[in-house]
């Protein structure tokens, strides 16, 4: 479950694999045969993922080493797909597009930032614990926030 | 005559535009416990918000982010399963219930990590085919990752993929609760997808049948 999770969020294998190694030795220095693991109560081997997760973050950002797998390849791709030519202008956009998200309301930017992040307006509406109405209400106006303030930046498509 | 940005542009643009503020130090990153917080949903409303927004404008957080959500995500099914278990199976007495839902839980987690060994055949889970993903409705892209519980006494699983007019468009058979298909075996289109499972005494359990839109 965790596994297939993450992959569809594209979350690396390597982090993953670091977490499930952690719990695996954490149940075994608890338990020293299967069937005492099998005896643990869920709540236990839960905790014990949580807490492999979390240390795994402190690791990694106390030495620095948060670049994984799966955004370097996005990376990649993106900066494939952008000629050298066309850097300072796709450069100019993003910073516009950053800037106009910044003066959405928090709600409606948070929402906003969800779904250009690829997430779907159930998921959105499930991790906020909202109404898939609320949910849809904030999207759409602040997708409608979003292109106006760009608008009135001067920024339409294709450019002029 | 000029127009607006299509989600999809803006999504393209987006991702660049994060990607390219990415920062190493991470001195403005909110902690890992903060970040459990909200896939907890603990705290308030806003300071959850206020985690989220930069979760999804820093792709070091967002990673961080999906490792903790998998696990609680997995933490959430599991607990809904041994519910769903204990109402059926009250008759049986609850200590016994309660042993059977934990196996399941400890299956459910340590299942999918121990993947490699072909042929197991996992215990543990309703007595019928709970689908996680995709969600209804969901409009997906290659590649299709399937994913269902697991069903107590399954020898294994058969998953179906039909046209809105019911023709079968892509089977396959699998002992484990996940399964990708390619772009090549799934065109773009609508469909609905629904889950077989094979029991040890010869039956067979079903799945709703979700759709799924593929682009």
């Amino acid at each position: 479950m965790v596994r297939s999770v993450g992959a569809r969020h594209g979350l690396s294998d390597a982090d993953v694999d670091d977490v499930v190694q952690d719990v695996r030795i954490r149940l075994w220095r608890s338990c020293t045969t299967t069937e005492q693991i099998e005896r643990l109560g869920t709540s236990y081997v839960y905790r014990a993922a949580t807490t492999a997760a979390l240390d795994m973050l402190r690791r990694r950002r106390a030495h620095g080493a948060a670049v994984t797998d799966c955004v370097d390849a996005h990376s990649e791709q993106l900066a494939a797909r952008s000629s050298a030519s066309d850097a300072t202008d796709a450069h100019d956009l993003e910073r516009q597009v950053l800037a106009a998200l910044e003066t959405l309301p928090l709600a409606r930017r948070t929402v906003v930032r969800m779904y250009l992040s690829g997430y779907e307006r159930e998921e959105i509406a499930e991790l906020l614990g909202w109404t898939e109405a609320k949910t849809r209400n904030l999207l759409y106006r602040g997708l409608d926030d979003l292109r106006a303030r760009l608008t009135t930046m001067g920024i339409t498509w294709p450019p002029t | 005559m000029a127009s607006h940005l299509s989600d999809e542009q803006l999504r393209e643009i987006y991702a660049r535009a994060i990607e390219a503020r990415r920062d190493p130090a991470r001195a403005s990153c909110p902690s890992p416990d903060a970040l459990l917080a909200l896939v907890r949903r603990e705290g308030s409303d806003e300071s959850r918000l206020e985690t989220l927004d930069h979760a999804m404008s820093c792709p070091d957080c967002r990673g961080d982010f999906e490792l903790l959500r998998a696990i609680e995500g997995a933490r959430r099914a599991d607990a809904d399963a041994g519910v769903r278990h204990i109402r059926w199976r009250r008759p049986m007495g609850v200590a016994l219930v309660a042993a059977l839902a934990a196996a399941l839980a400890l299956f459910a987690v340590l299942g999918p990590w121990q993947r490699s060994r072909p042929g197991e055949v996992y215990r543990g889970g309703p007595a019928e085919i709970g689908v996680v993903s995709p969600p209804a409705g969901a409009s997906e892209s290659a590649p299709f990752t399937f994913t269902w519980h697991r069903v107590p006494r399954a020898r294994g699983y058969v998953l179906e993929v039909f046209t809105p007019g019911g023709a079968l468009r892509a089977t396959r058979e699998t002992a484990d609760t996940t399964v990708t298909l390619s772009d090549a075996e799934l065109g773009d289109g609508d469909y609905r997808w629904s889950v077989r499972a094979r029991l040890d005494d010869g039956s067979e359990r079903h799945s709703e049948s979700r759709p799924l839109r593929l682009r």
